[in-house]
């Protein structure tokens, strides 16, 4: 019985520090609500669903997320969500230099392969000293860009 | 009974201990911040954006920062080199932080840039790939050329492109990798690019090299 009561608080120990100690991961992540509309025509065009951003217009719409950058090299992944094959999304992170306006890096467009909730690996990102990098998503009819890890 | 008693006092215990590594973590945390106030510097370790705060960039460049030299602008001051811009800090010891930083972080971007130029090195050419590539990079940096850019070298493997190019001011370059990529109503270049600092290529002009990938290839990453 003592060694049954033992375990109990050495789990709960190990689970209670889990939850609410500080991580070390590096890795970060984003909620799609964070995100903001780049163009004015796709003005009115995403509604929140949870933590999602979902695309209402019947036209292709972008939605841009900023990622805070601690690191030079990351690895990107965008977690969306697919209605169909003809609804689509494509999917890019931009690394900009220092200077705000001068592109350093793209990781290329990649779409989601299948209909449903799907991360899309945009790969590596190596972004300068001081520079910064944003994700970009062009989004079809009721798709939606759920989240952002990196 | 007495499982029930003992049920309540392991939920307590470990919640009690939950709570501990909590706090622990919050009064380290703070007696760092307290540390770090106490020396008069900042921390060296940017803070995570979280919303409703706005993410915070250091701006000044006593370090040996990556771009050799300023790209933006068309003033003189874009051609002087990011290390003469004047730091307030420049004297203090968080300057000793942010530099040792800077070069960590540009070591880092220089094992990445030499992973993807060893990969092109070491690539043999693909002419169903290559031709078409070479080609069709070639008109797009022709359409977003001015009388100002060059194209030195152009030339495409198996799955990456290197492209030298020579532009005598320094917005070109922004304007050029802008066009390059295009944007939703006009993509560009649909594969994996890196573009590294601009160097001086003399008279005044600069040389900027990019590496273009395949489309839905991935590039290198350096070893860490």
């Amino acid at each position: 019985m003592k060694i049954v009561f033992g375990h109990g608080v050495s789990a709960c120990v190990i689970l209670g520090c889990l939850a609410l100690c500080p991580g070390t991961s590096e890795a970060d992540s984003l909620s799609a609500t964070a995100g903001f509309v780049p163009f004015a025509s796709d003005a009115g065009c995403f509604r929140n669903l949870g933590a999602r951003m979902v695309a209402s217009c019947n036209h292709t719409q972008t939605l841009y997320l900023p990622l805070t950058i601690a690191e030079a090299i990351h690895d990107v992944v965008i977690n969306v969500t697919v209605p169909d094959l003809n609804h689509n999304v494509s999917c890019y992170a931009v690394v900009m230099f220092a200077d705000g306006v001068t592109i350093a890096g793209f990781t290329g467009r990649r779409s989601a392969a299948f209909v449903g909730a799907q991360s899309i690996d945009l790969g590596t990102v190596t972004v300068p000293f001081a520079g910064t990098v944003y994700v970009g998503c062009d989004m079809q009819q009721n798709s939606s860009f759920n989240s952002v890890n990196w | 009974m007495a499982r029930t008693g003992r049920l309540l006092f392991v939920a307590v215990a470990g919640i009690g201990a939950a709570a501990y590594c909590h706090q622990a973590a919050e009064v380290s945390g703070l007696t760092a911040e307290v540390e770090a106030l106490r020396r008069g510097r900042d921390d060296p370790e940017p803070r995570r954006w979280m919303p409703g705060s706005a993410p915070r960039q250091h701006v000044s460049a006593t370090v040996p920062v990556d771009e050799p030299v300023a790209i933006a602008g068309n003033d003189s001051s874009s051609r002087r080199g990011a290390e003469t811009l004047a730091d307030p800090r420049s004297e203090d010891d968080g300057a000793d932080d942010r530099t040792t930083r800077a070069a960590r972080w540009n070591a880092a971007v220089q094992r990445s840039h030499d992973a993807i130029e060893a990969n092109f090195r070491g690539e043999s050419v693909d002419t169903s790939w290559a031709v078409a590539a070479n080609r069709d990079l070639r008109e797009r940096i022709s359409s977003a050329l001015s009388a100002t850019v060059s194209v030195r070298e152009l030339d495409c493997r198996s799955s990456l492109c290197q492209a030298v190019l020579r532009v005598s001011d320094a917005t070109d370059a922004t304007r050029l990798t802008q066009q390059l990529f295009g944007d939703r109503d006009a993509p560009g270049w649909r594969g994996p690019a890196v573009v590294l600092p601009p160097r001086p290529g003399g008279d005044g002009s600069f040389d900027i090299v990019l590496y273009l990938g395949r489309e839905g290839t991935r590039l290198p990453r350096g070893a860490p």
